[in-house]
């Protein structure tokens, strides 16, 4: 009885450790099979948004907020140049 | 005393519509990053034809930002959330340069981003309802005018056709108006009331139709 709920506990464990992890294991295939070179674009063009804010208000409280929304903006527009997941393309790829 | 009159006329819509232009425009200069943001947001709407429901979540994506600007805020003490926004938005008056400019808006960009976006977002949806609504009314006008003209139509070829639904129906526009019945000539004596041609009873149709004294 003991030895099952162990065993069910442990496959828990792993699918929730391999839910976790799917997305970050399969980031870089997806970066590589989408468009990179936007993507490093958009990357260098929040970094430099950041910065600038932090220089310009630096040390007022808008300074950490507007950090926060370049970081949202970032998440928000970069999964457009991700491919998609590698489920996702096999589902929509037609069957032969 | 009539030019007078004339130039009151010609005058009265333009004060009129320069009173309510203009307070309007001194309120969005005392609040321009306000301003910015909400004309950016609708001009973004407007050229690229987005519903305003994709500015509201827009405008809902910007919160995590405000509540970050609240913490910190916070942080200072609750008479400092009250003040600083209006005390960073005027700081850039007195010494106006592109610099400040972009200092005073990146201040109280955290406030005034959701803020406008959820303004451009609100007069967005007036805008479409109300150019909803104009096309609609538009539309029935055009379907009353087709109406008339088909009952015109039909009227000219002499028959009409039902109406196509109850509402048609029922409007005064689609049911031509009623005419006089059409007095028809009493037979004549000794004309048989029957279909054409009209022969007297009792001759051949021939006669009838040829005169007396005429044979073949």
């Amino acid at each position: 009885m003991s030895e099952t709920g162990g065993s069910a506990e442990d496959s828990g464990a792993r699918t929730g450790a391999t839910r976790v992890s799917w997305p970050v294991r399969h980031l870089p295939g997806r970066v590589r099979r989408g468009r990179p070179l936007r993507l490093l674009a958009r990357t260098l063009v929040a970094g430099a948004l950041a910065l600038a804010a932090l220089h310009l208000v630096a040390g007022q409280p808008a300074a950490p907020a507007l950090v926060t929304g370049v970081i949202t903006w970032f998440l928000l527009t970069a999964r457009a140049d991700l491919a998609p997941p590698p489920e996702t393309a096999r589902a929509a790829a037609p069957e032969r | 005393m009539a030019v007078h009159i004339q130039k009151r006329a010609r005058w009265g819509p333009g004060i009129l519509r320069l009173a309510v232009w203009l307070p309007l425009a001194v309120a969005a200069l005392a609040v321009w990053p306000l301003a910015v943001v909400t004309a950016a947001g609708y001009a973004a709407a407007w050229l690229r034809g987005w519903p305003a429901s994709r500015l509201g979540r827009q405008a809902g994506w910007t919160v995590p930002m405000t509540a970050v600007w609240i913490a910190a805020e916070s942080a200072r003490g609750w008479r400092a959330l009250t003040l600083d926004p209006v005390r960073d938005g005027s700081s850039g008056w007195p010494h106006l340069t592109a610099l400040t400019v972009i200092r005073t808006f990146l201040l109280v960009a955290p406030v005034t981003i959701p803020a406008g976006l959820a303004f451009a977002a609100l007069l967005w949806a007036w805008r479409t309802s109300t150019a909803t609504t104009r096309t609609s009314t538009a539309t029935t006008r055009t379907s009353t005018a087709t109406t008339r003209t088909s009952t015109a139509t039909t009227e000219s070829h002499g028959w009409q056709a039902p109406a196509a639904s109850p509402a048609a129906a029922r409007s005064p526009a689609a049911s031509p108006p009623a005419r006089p019945p059409v007095a028809l000539p009493a037979p004549r004596d000794g004309l048989a009331p029957g279909p054409h041609p009209r022969v007297p009873a009792g001759s051949s149709s021939l006669d009838g139709v040829l005169g007396p004294g005429v044979s073949r």
